[in-house]
């Protein structure tokens, strides 16, 4: 997501992220992977539990191997785990009125949105916003 | 009935409570949530 950090601001929007680790564990995640955008954490994971993103007790789907290969390959290693094992996430785009333009929960490891599907909606959201 | 998602608080790498509202007070964010850290 880092990555598109750039397109993503073109669009007028910000990029962060959230775990759910406890802050040194937040700290360490930024530090190590030259996070430069805004990382924040949510230990008690109630942001997870609103948004509904699932902690299954198995979180492997078939396309985990497949986006295992795809992500070492990129060259990203599994580190050690820190914060909950079991929590899945998911990426929400959310508007200054509060208004959830967008909530995908991953369905397991490795499984995000597509960027171009971020892209349009905030161009969308861009297009109709008030002048 | 859930409170309004804005509400609710997450942590700064300051250890200090941020209302979520603040992420897009002043424009779109895009938030993404993380697995695990690592």
């Amino acid at each position: 997501m880092a990555e598109y950090k750039q397109e993503i601001e073109s669009q007028g929007a910000s990029l962060y992220a959230i775990g759910n680790g406890n802050v040194v564990m937040a700290r360490d995640f930024v530090e190590q992977f030259s996070v430069e955008f805004p990382v924040y954490t949510d230990p008690s994971r109630q942001t997870y539990q609103w948004l509904e993103f699932k902690r299954p007790l198995l979180a492997l789907d078939l396309g985990v191997f497949k986006r295992g290969r795809r992500a070492g390959k990129a060259g990203f290693r599994q580190g050690a785990v820190a914060g909950d094992v079991l929590q899945q996430g998911g990426e929400v785009i959310v508007s200054p009125g509060a208004d959830l333009l967008y909530c995908r929960a991953s369905v397991g490891p490795g499984d995000h949105a597509p960027v171009e599907e971020l892209l349009a909606v905030l161009r969308e959201q861009g297009e109709s916003a008030p002048q | 009935m859930k409170v309004p998602l804005g509400e609710l608080t997450v942590l700064n790498l300051d250890n200090e409570p941020v209302p979520l509202a603040s992420l897009w007070a002043k424009g779109p964010a895009v938030i993404t949530f993380l697995r695990h850290y690592g």
